[in-house]
């Protein structure tokens, strides 16, 4: 096991420095230089494609890409992640401003969408090809079929504009600084991301605890005097519950995309938006950093998911 | 002339910091930040462009005989001012209730330093903290703000007396001197700073070059004979640069005269000052939720609002806010205008505007060098039917580089005729197996995707091949600014008050060595317009505006297509909103009220 762990975490970190590369030349690559993209074309004068090489000299944009790339890593590694082309300031500051919001969004939205998932697919495993089933089968493919961002305009225009009861976008109201206030915020944006969430796990709930309820232990369980309930509960959930642990780590990258849609929606200041407005500036530190955190992100969910694999499936063999 | 001096802020840009110049642009969309960014008057994409109304007569532009008489514009306004009900020094704020939300709908760059440069969202915090000498009122006319009066022009153009207000506090409580206005110019033309204006907006002060190669400490040109009076020379006339230099917002020489001056226009004092002559200081910036300012108690007039936030959202999201109420006031596009009108209690109050939607053709291809193709472009484009479609009819078509005030009065409209299209192209032996390529930024504008629509259509009948193609606003560095393209259209705005401002884009010049993109050169339209950039008496200067004008009507600097109204909705409980003629710039936001 240990050997196991130590062979993938070295993949993983391999697989990251060939992320970084090829990250790295792309954002390079893309057309539109973000300092000549600051000056209008209506503003040149004879010196500004002077000014422009001056300038890119000095962020040292003129240098071979792979210096370029050697230097940011080498920063990198000391938690330097450069500054922002766009307005000078540290990208670590920039990101750490933002990962907050996305992060609150994105945990709460994931507990929400396991509680639903877990709750309604095992109800509807038990109640298999029974009306509850039916109906709940039939909302969660419905939440699947329709985009986030389209239950999140729905939800503003019934709750916000017409019953007036939940704020339409922001964390705050201007100006109110209180708990009860941010919590009031929370509620839409949290409860459409989970309900989105929880539409693919909470299908594959119900599939793992159908087969669980079919497999042959739980006659014997069953033949051994437990009740149903007792069965369900004691033997069934937990054997599901490691194979949706699995596919759980595996959804938090699609949690994180799926956070960023909610938060232009419901103007939720996180790295969604972030990305967004640096992205139209080809603002390269702040883009790589954050093409970086979504790698390890990525990277480090997947790991958890196969160790967790191969904990419950011994045929998957620890080699 | 805001635009103008942003304009000249921004060409001085090459001496500038990349992060200062990143301010400038929308990043979505900076061809269309070009004209705004340059005013510092950026529109939000929702509302097209929102630029100066008409381009009324210039408070600087009057003058006549030997430095007496005060430069006017049109109405009793232009004389008197800015004005409000007279507060107590410390007591501005004692009745100030209520908290307003506006719409910002962008991201300020959170430099709130006058001296910066151009970013739409930072000039609508700047211009509520600060203020100028002279602001452009909401019909477009320079009238004076911290000027005690209009100022006074010499008969040679080429010297300007201001007068200062008696009696203005910072809100601190120091008093404003012309030794602030002193410091603030001399500091925007400091070599040593990022923004440096030595080369640009300040190159015919007296006494610039000593001070820009630092053989003086000081500008020879500036001086303040007493606390409340300030002095311009310049080395030749220039009537047009009292109202560039007019509208730079003052700073507090006691407040931030120590700050280092290498990067000054960053220094994060300004992410959050505190110290301003305006009717609001910044209380808390909140990167991308809010900007918060609170009531100046020792502004000179009685201020209405005790807080004002301005929130960085998105259009969609603010037109929400609208209806909850969260917000009291936004920009809205033509096309949402129906339904807004629809909302419970809100108004929406429309402004013409000189903001416009036009088509540079890159004239150092000879095929656009015949002005009979140019016009061709202009008679086989149904203009009118795209000021209906694309904008729903709010706004005019567009036929002059110029402001209305300085347009002849009979112009060629150029009517919708593709029959006479087609003959002018035949005269001019047009090929039309050629392709036109066509390209905008469509994000964000579908009034600029039907306009492209309407001119492919339209022109493959007379015999021009339009080819579209849609770009990002990273394709513009190496294409429209080096004159790598065939049209480009894009949104700008107009030269408020200041015609002279066309200058920089309609001079003669080569590829990438200025702001003339589509490289027009018409040499007698250059020379008019350095005459009556000389000429002091307004008439007489009018005169010479108008006879360029028709030159510019014949052989169009660019496809003029359209200028859209400005179009804002405002809540019902919000009172005492004048909508600006300039975007991003309030006029008299101390008379505003929040009812309850």
């Amino acid at each position: 096991m240990g050997a196991y762990l130590l062979r993938r975490l070295a993949s993983t970190v391999l697989v990251f420095f060939l992320i970084t590369i090829v990250v790295f030349t792309l954002i390079h690559l893309a057309p539109g230089d973000p300092i000549a993209m600051q000056i209008p074309p209506d503003q040149y004068t004879s010196a500004t494609q002077d000014f422009i090489a001056a300038k890119r000299h000095e962020l040292g944009l003129d240098r071979a890409l792979p210096i370029q790339y050697l230097t940011w890593i080498g920063h990198a590694f000391t938690g330097d992640l450069g500054l922002s082309i766009v307005n000078g300031r540290p990208v670590s500051e920039i990101i750490g401003e933002r990962i907050v919001p996305t992060l609150e969004l994105m945990s709460l939205g994931m507990i929400l969408a396991i509680v639903i998932a877990l709750v309604f697919g095992t109800w509807a495993a038990v109640r298999k090809n029974r009306i509850v089933d039916y109906v709940i089968t039939f909302f969660s493919m419905l939440t699947i079929s329709t985009p986030g961002f389209f239950i999140g305009i729905m939800a503003i225009y019934l709750f916000s504009v017409k019953l007036k009861l939940l704020p339409s976008a922001g964390m705050s109201t201007t100006g109110v600084h209180t708990t009860a206030d941010a919590l009031k915020h929370l509620i839409l944006p949290v409860t459409i991301l989970g309900l989105t969430m929880s539409a693919g796990l909470l299908r594959f709930v119900r599939g793992a605890m159908i087969s669980e309820l079919t497999a042959d232990y739980q006659r014997t369980a069953l033949a051994k005097g437990l009740t149903r309930g007792g069965v369900v509960v004691k033997h069934v959930f937990r054997n599901a519950l490691i194979p949706i642990l699995t596919v759980i780590a595996y959804m938090i990258p699609q949690l994180l995309s799926g956070a960023v849609l909610i938060e232009s929606v419901f103007a939720w200041p996180g790295m969604g938006s972030m990305v967004v407005d640096e992205a139209a500036k080809n603002d390269f530190p702040v883009l790589i950093a954050f093409a970086m955190l979504t790698a390890i992100l990525v990277l480090l969910s997947n790991l958890v998911a196969d160790v967790l694999y191969t904990l419950v499936d011994p045929r998957v063999k620890l080699r | 002339m805001k635009r103008q001096r942003k304009m000249l802020a921004m060409v001085a840009g090459i001496v500038a910091a990349a992060m200062v110049l990143s301010a400038c642009s929308d990043p979505s969309n900076p061809a269309d930040e070009t004209t705004s960014a340059a005013t510092g008057q950026t529109s939000s994409p929702a509302a097209g462009t929102t630029e100066a109304s008409s381009a009324a007569d210039t408070a600087a532009t009057s003058g006549g005989t030997a430095a007496t008489s005060a430069a006017t514009t049109g109405g009793a306004e232009a004389t008197e001012g800015t004005t409000g009900t007279p507060a107590e020094a410390g007591q501005a704020a004692a009745n100030a209730t209520g908290t307003l939300n506006l719409f910002m709908y962008q991201k300020p760059n959170g430099f709130f330093n006058p001296l910066h440069g151009a970013s739409g969202p930072d000039q609508e915090v700047i211009s509520l903290v600060y203020e100028p000498l002279l602001i452009a009122s909401p019909s477009g006319a320079l009238v004076p703000d911290l000027a005690d009066g209009t100022p006074t022009i010499s008969s040679d153009a080429k010297t300007f007396t201001f007068k200062i207000k008696k009696g203005v506090l910072w809100s601190d409580g120091q008093p404003l001197t012309s030794k602030d206005v002193l410091f603030t110019y001399t500091r925007a033309a400091d070599p040593n700073m990022d923004l440096s204006r030595a080369a640009t907006l300040f190159s015919t002060v007296e006494g610039i070059d000593d001070f820009a190669s630092g053989k003086a400490k000081t500008i020879s040109g500036f001086s303040t004979p007493d606390d409340q009076t300030f002095v311009i020379k310049l080395t030749e006339p220039n009537v047009g640069f009292l109202g560039q230099i007019g509208t730079i917002e003052i700073l507090p020489e006691h407040v931030v005269g120590k700050l280092p001056i290498k990067t000054f226009t960053q220094d994060p004092y300004f992410a959050k000052p505190t110290v301003g002559t305006g009717p609001f200081t910044v209380a808390e910036f909140k990167t991308d939720q809010y900007v918060h300012l609170t009531a100046n108690p020792n502004f000179r007039y009685q201020v209405g609002v005790k807080d004002v936030f301005l929130k960085i959202l998105t259009s969609d999201v603010a037109t929400q806010q609208l209806q909850t109420g969260e917000l009291d006031l936004t920009n809205i596009a033509p096309v949402d205008l129906d339904v807004v009108k629809g909302f419970d209690g809100v108004t929406v109050d429309t402004i013409d505007t000189a903001g416009f939607v036009r088509a540079a053709w890159n004239q150092s291809q000879k095929r656009f060098q015949d002005p009979k193709v140019l016009q061709a472009f202009l008679y086989g484009t149904d203009r009118k039917s795209i000021v209906e479609g694309a904008i729903k009819g709010q706004g005019i078509v567009r036929n002059s580089v110029f402001g209305p005030p300085w347009q002849a009065a009979d112009l060629n409209d150029y009517p919708y005729d593709p029959d006479k299209a087609k003959q002018l192209l035949t005269e001019a032996g047009w090929d039309s197996s050629q392709p036109v390529e066509l390209a905008w930024i469509s994000a964000g504008n579908p009034d600029r995707d039907a306009a492209a629509q309407v001119m492919q259509n339209q022109l493959k009948n007379v015999g021009i091949n339009i080819e579209l193609k849609q770009v990002q606003a990273s394709w513009i560095p190496d294409h429209v600014s080096v004159g790598k393209f065939d049209m480009f259209m894009y949104g700008g705005g107009d030269y408020t008050a200041e015609p002279a401002s066309v200058i920089p884009i309609t001079s003669c010049q080569e590829p990438g060595k200025g702001p003339n993109n589509g490289l027009y050169c018409n040499k007698e339209f250059s020379a008019l317009l350095t005459k009556a950039n000389q000429e002091n008496d307004l008439a007489a200067r009018t005169k010479l505006y108008q006879q360029a004008s028709k030159i510019e009507n014949e052989d169009p600097s660019q496809m003029w297509l359209y200028s859209p109204k400005s179009l804002w909705a405002v809540g019902k409980t919000f009172q005492g909103f004048q909508p600006q003629a300039l975007a991003n710039s309030w006029f008299e936001p101390w008379n505003w009220k929040k009812a309850s």
